[in-house]
């Protein structure tokens, strides 16, 4: 299983980021691996359209999991053509996160939040 | 010939300037604020004909479709994105390049004209109106205002009236002007909106003038940084209740007879300029 974390930071203790598409990282760690790997979203700047673009980078990387503070309705949109499910981040770390997560105390994200919010 | 009227700050004045100037001379006014275009409470037009305006956007052909990722790779504003079962479109992040119908190479891909607004022709008292209208909720303006601009006349005088601030939109109505009047307020805001056009205008190599509108005992906030950049002022329109009293109700300003004397001033400057500095 992969998950993909946004983070402020590059590694597995860096502090998460609410944003989605607007992440500066996205931390993905792979549970047969046991093993975090950083991702510096390129999508990060563009006038329009971060969310998507991240929700992309998701499913090019297989990932099953995401853990992220808001998801928009575009991003939602590609999401919910896949079998990504995405949850609402809770502690203040990546590993944290994940723990919490692996542990099933994370409140699944079921409704695209306000578009934008990461701008 | 185009003068157009910009101000990187929004609410300084540029249609309060450019619909008593257009009415003074009696030319054609346009207005490219499509996104709020209000030149039209003060000249009050009939209008004679509309125009619709689109972009060209994708439809995918998913019996064609190999889902090979081309086209999502190749489109630069994250409007296409693959799930691995279909291709997903965004139409309201499209701008219309075509892109990705060039890079498909199974021919599944077309571009369908989506209607983002309309373009309103018609004459006010003294000359010809036109002016672009956006959809509610549409993002891009920039390809509704080329509609707009193709449909000048160019060996007319036209004063267009541009959009505020001084991205896309600004530079699309700025092509193929011939002078360009700045219109500023002296706050620290206004300033620093004025500053980010001068960077455009000097990019685009548009010969300009400022003017300061609603002016006061801070008009040095904005005069330092013209004496600073050698930067021509053409005017000043003091800061007035009349003037806006009358804008309140939708009059034009030189319908007052002390600012109809700042606005012949400030039209006669602006001409000199234009016909001195003009690029045409």
């Amino acid at each position: 299983m992969k998950i993909m974390i946004s983070a402020t930071g590059k590694d597995k203790n860096s502090i998460v980021d609410e944003k989605f598409g607007r992440a500066e990282h996205y931390i993905i760690y792979d549970s047969s691996k046991d093993a975090f790997n950083n991702l510096v979203n390129t999508a990060q700047s563009g006038a329009h359209g971060a969310g998507p673009k991240a929700a992309q980078i998701a499913i090019d990387h297989g990932v099953d999991i995401i853990l992220t503070g808001n998801l928009g309705p575009k991003a939602m949109r590609v999401i919910e053509h896949t079998n990504i499910k995405a949850y609402y981040l809770k502690e203040k770390t990546v590993l944290e996160n994940v723990q919490s997560f692996l542990k099933d105390e994370l409140e699944e994200i079921e409704k695209a939040g306000p578009s934008n919010a990461g701008k | 010939m185009n003068i157009v009227f910009l101000s990187g700050k929004g609410g300084t004045g540029k249609t309060t300037v450019s619909t008593n100037i257009a009415y003074i001379n009696g030319f054609n006014y346009i207005d490219c604020d499509v996104e709020e275009p209000n030149g039209h409470i003060f000249l009050k037009p009939e209008y004679k004909e509309v125009v619709q305006s689109g972009i060209l956007n994708p439809v995918i052909d998913e019996e064609k479709c190999t889902l090979c990722n081309a086209c999502v790779e190749n489109c630069q504003f994250g409007t296409l994105a693959n799930t691995g079962k279909k291709i997903l479109i965004f139409n309201e992040l499209c701008h219309g390049c075509g892109t990705c119908s060039i890079s498909c190479n199974f021919n599944a891909i077309q571009e369908v004209k989506r209607n983002v607004g309309k373009i309103e022709i018609g004459t006010y008292e003294k000359g010809k109106f036109m002016r672009g209208v956006l959809n509610l909720k549409e993002p891009l303006a920039v390809p509704l205002i080329k509609d707009v601009k193709e449909l000048i006349v160019a060996h007319e005088t036209n004063i267009i009236d541009a959009p505020p601030g001084s991205s896309c939109t600004v530079v699309e109505t700025l092509e193929d002007g011939d002078y360009a009047v700045l219109v500023t307020e002296p706050s620290a805001f206004g300033l620093s909106d004025l500053k980010q056009v001068v960077t455009v205008l000097k990019q685009m190599a548009i010969p300009f003038g400022v003017i300061i509108n609603r002016g006061d005992n801070n008009n040095s906030i904005i005069t330092d940084y013209l004496n600073k950049e050698k930067i021509d002022l053409i005017g000043m329109i003091p800061y007035s209740m009349k003037a806006a009293q009358l804008y309140s109700k939708g009059t034009l300003l030189i319908k007052d007879p002390e600012l109809n004397e700042v606005f012949v001033d400030l039209s006669q400057k602006i001409m000199h300029r234009v016909m001195t500095n003009g690029k045409n």
